[in-house]
């Protein structure tokens, strides 16, 4: 380190001061502006989240304030609390502890759990999960379609798919509401019922009401499809030419040279979907008033924490329950991402 | 630019940012000496748009005789209210006094409220305590603590849409207490409905898929209220010392599932849960539209929305009618009652129990009473209170409206429950479970939710 000797003649010999090179005072610089940013990221990210990590070690009720104790991870065991029994010959299970309750059933094998919500919410919000992939190939069907110059009004079209990504979800949400009315309802009565089919109770009936979301779920499909249409967009033309030249028809073509070079878009709308699916919660109290649909058949992760903490007051429950669910999109995030070097193709070679 | 110019341009920026938020701090020097004390309206009725005026007049008015306290209602959505009033107290920014609450909204939140015990002991003249119905001040009564004086009841009644009647060619419902019961009100409902064809239930060529007049709908209700009119033990909770036993899967619990039940999915004259919020959508109360022949709700009805429903065009001429009696022979008309109650984490506890002594007073209370649609927990203004309702809706029937506190349910069906708002959460999954789900097994529907809330009581008992 560079120094200079400070002496003060006749005596004592001060210590020596690092010398503040170019080099130095740039980085020094560099902290003073972004100190705003990492005063904001510790007063309104890391904080929180540490004061969250900490509450979801106690017992902290909203109702009871700062008369909270340390509880360390009971809170995590009594979500993870669960017992089977086997029942087969038509009766009621029976589980180790009495206030131990049904949260699903496959056949005669009985899983009851002591938060048998929690069990029904990560049901529900894996199987919307599922639906994930379909929407991501709708608007990559979109997307090939839209970027096709010789379709006429074709910006026109591109458009009107996204123009539903700026609607205020909440406002779609009501007017799906009255779309999906089992009576009077739009798709029943205007599509489905001119075509002689009785429409199911979409919201009501807990069989139907996962594809119910999945038609809301369409309306969202601008998104994706604009990153895909950027992705198609940037593919070079020269491979179709030379596949073409070769014979590859449009299928092999599809799968041969679009798919592998937008790869990148798929894997970040694999990504962004999952996340989003994950938080999904405001369809969801909208469309069920926070009830979270019969049966449980619309009782999303976010809409349970939802209720720990503003209905029932449990903060410190609700606060466990958010770590977990971030360690779990964490973990699918990370897997998905070291399964992406097999499928996913940059063309420049990065990672 | 030089390089002093460098040094001294982002030095002079965070200068500026910083005297930003500190320079403009307001001349507070007059508000310092005000201390504000703001009512958080919301939790119950007295947040609708026709019902701001009053209070913010009667907020001038605090305001222009007094200026060590100044007075702000502040007005909240009652669908956010709760989860509003919850987020401010978890930050520590509470408002000083809310209501007017319910009997759920204070039970529910119960450790929110200072004891205002010592105040109304120490005010007791000025409050003239004889001017209280006994009954309704003991609702807030928590144990040890008393956390408000009672600002109004409502009682309830069946509100009747009488062109309906007449139009169907139904005779009217009795006006004696205990002349009907719940089997003659399906009987009726059964002869109001109606499809969009005019057909009557009953009739050929009713079709059930398009209802347009419904003879029933329990609207606005909930689980305990619906099903405290078919008079139930204890309202579903027996309190015996430390030990609390969920009782709702009692006999009456179960008449009135069958009876909600059966008449949505076998007789017709009910909506079932999507019907009915689709009814409900859009209109200032779902009895206004003109749409149900009957319902049973209490006095807020008159207080919100009615009167603007009127103004906007509803033209049907109604009435309020008994309470029909329960198969078990016992005639309960479930009541409501709003209090204002101050905040326990509120610092100013002096100058809100001021406030709250002017709202409960007998001249702020009667006008506060008229634009809730509260009758007068003041015994004293009863009459005037009367008088104002019948310029309002002239065909009222006061004595219907009296009589309906000889059959108030007591406990309250709002009343103490461990672990209340997931219990409350609980019976109301329950309420909307038994409205959509064709399917449903009353008896033992119930038997599970019983299981279900006495493991939630048991929770809070075992802390």
């Amino acid at each position: 380190m560079a120094t200079e000797n400070l002496s003060i003649p006749g005596n004592t010999q001060v210590a020596e001061l690092p010398r503040l090179t170019p080099r130095r005072l740039q980085i020094l610089w560099g902290f003073l502006f972004i100190t705003p940013w990492i005063l904001g990221f510790l007063m309104f990210f890391l904080g929180p989240m540490a004061a969250s990590f900490y509450l979801s070690m106690t017992d902290y009720n909203i109702e009871r304030g700062g008369d909270l104790h340390f509880i360390g991870l009971q809170h995590y065991k009594d979500m993870f609390s669960i017992d089977i029994d086997w029942v087969d010959d038509g009766g009621k299970p029976e589980y180790r502890q009495d206030d131990y309750q049904t949260a699903f059933n496959v056949g005669a094998l009985y899983f009851g759990a002591k938060d048998y919500r929690f069990w029904k919410s990560i049901r529900v919000t894996l199987l919307y999960a599922c639906l994930l992939p379909f929407t991501l190939t709708l608007a990559l069907i979109l997307a090939i379609l839209t970027n096709n110059q010789r379709v006429p009004g074709v910006t026109v079209f591109r458009t009107l798919f996204y123009l539903p990504t700026v609607i205020p979800l909440v406002v779609s949400s009501f007017v799906f509401q009255q779309i999906l009315r089992a009576k009077e309802g739009w798709l029943n009565l205007y599509l489905l019922a001119p075509l002689g089919i009785k429409g199911p109770q979409w919201l009501q009936d807990p069989d139907w009401a996962i594809f119910a979301l999945g038609i809301i779920g369409i309306w969202g499909v601008g998104r994706p499809m604009l990153m895909f249409l950027a992705g198609l967009q940037n593919v070079p033309t020269e491979l179709y030419e030379a596949a073409r030249v070769d014979g590859a028809g449009a299928w092999r073509r599809l799968t041969k040279i679009t798919l592998p070079v937008i790869s990148p878009i798929i894997l970040y709308n694999l990504v962004i979907g999952l996340i989003d699916t994950f938080q999904y919660f405001v369809v969801a109290y909208v469309l069920t008033n926070g009830r979270g649909g019969n049966d449980f058949s619309m009782y999303f992760y976010n809409l349970h924490i939802y209720k720990n903490a503003y209905t029932y007051f449990e903060m410190g429950y609700a606060s466990a329950l958010a770590w977990v669910l971030m360690a779990t999109v964490v973990t699918i995030t990370a897997l998905i991402f070291r399964s992406s070097s097999r499928w996913v193709f940059y063309s420049a070679g990065a990672k | 630019m030089s390089r002093f110019l460098k040094v001294l341009f982002p030095i002079v920026m965070i200068v500026a940012l910083l005297s930003i938020n500190i320079g403009s701090t307001p001349d507070t020097s007059e508000a310092r000496e005000a201390i504000e004390v703001r009512i958080f309206v919301g939790v119950g009725t007295g947040y609708r748009a026709e019902q701001q005026d009053a209070q913010n007049a009667l907020a001038d008015q605090w305001n222009a005789e007094h200026e060590d306290i100044k007075v702000v209602f502040e007005f909240h959505d009652n669908t956010t209210a709760r989860d509003e009033l919850l987020t401010r107290v978890a930050a520590g920014d509470p408002p000083a006094i809310v209501g007017p609450a319910g009997v759920r909204s204070i039970y529910e939140t119960s450790n929110l409220w200072a004891d205002i015990g010592d105040l109304i002991d120490r005010d007791a003249a000025e409050l003239n305590l004889d001017d209280f119905d006994t009954a309704s001040f003991n609702i807030y009564k928590l144990g040890d603590k008393r956390i408000a004086i009672p600002l109004g009841v409502y009682p309830s009644m069946m509100f009747v849409n009488e062109t309906l009647f007449k139009e169907a060619g139904v005779e009217l419902p009795p006006l004696e207490y205990g002349a009907w019961t719940w089997d003659e009100v399906r009987d009726l409902g059964m002869q109001l409905t109606r499809d969009a064809n005019g057909v009557y239930l009953g009739e050929e060529g009713f079709d059930p898929e398009k209802i347009e007049v419904f003879g029933y709908d329990p609207f606005w209700a909930n689980f305990r209220r619906s099903f405290e009119l078919f008079s139930p033990t204890d309202a579903g909770v027996a309190i015996d010392g430390d030990t609390v036993t969920a009782t709702f899967n009692q006999e009456a619990m179960v008449q009135a599932c069958e009876w909600y039940h059966q008449g949505i999915y076998v007789d017709h004259f009910i909506p079932d849960a999507d019907t009915d919020t689709a009814i409900g959508t859009g209109v200032s109360n779902p009895f206004a539209s003109g749409r149900f022949a009957m319902g049973v709700s209490h006095t807020w009805m008159l207080g919100q929305g009615m009167k603007d429903a009127v103004d906007a065009g509803f033209a049907d001429d109604w009435n309020v009618y008994p309470v029909p009696t329960a198969p078990n022979g016992v005639t309960t008309a479930p009541i409501h009652a709003d209090t204002f109650a101050i905040m326990a984490d509120y610092p100013h506890r002096e100058e809100a129990w001021q406030v709250l002594k002017w709202l409960t007073s007998p001249e702020v209370s009667l006008v506060l009473n008229q634009v809730y649609g509260a009758m007068p927990a003041r015994l004293s203004i009863r009459n005037e209170w009367e008088a104002a309702m019948l310029d309002l809706f002239p065909q009222l029937d006061f004595d219907v409206i009296y009589s309906a506190l000889d059959y108030l349910d007591a406990p309250n069906h709002e009343g103490y429950m461990p672990n209340y708002a997931k219990a409350w959460d609980t019976l109301d999954r329950f309420w909307g479970d038994l409205r959509a789900d064709p399917e449903l097994d009353c008896p033992s529907a119930l038997d599970n939710l019983n299981a279900e809330v006495q493991i939630i009581f048991d929770e809070q008992v075992a802390e």
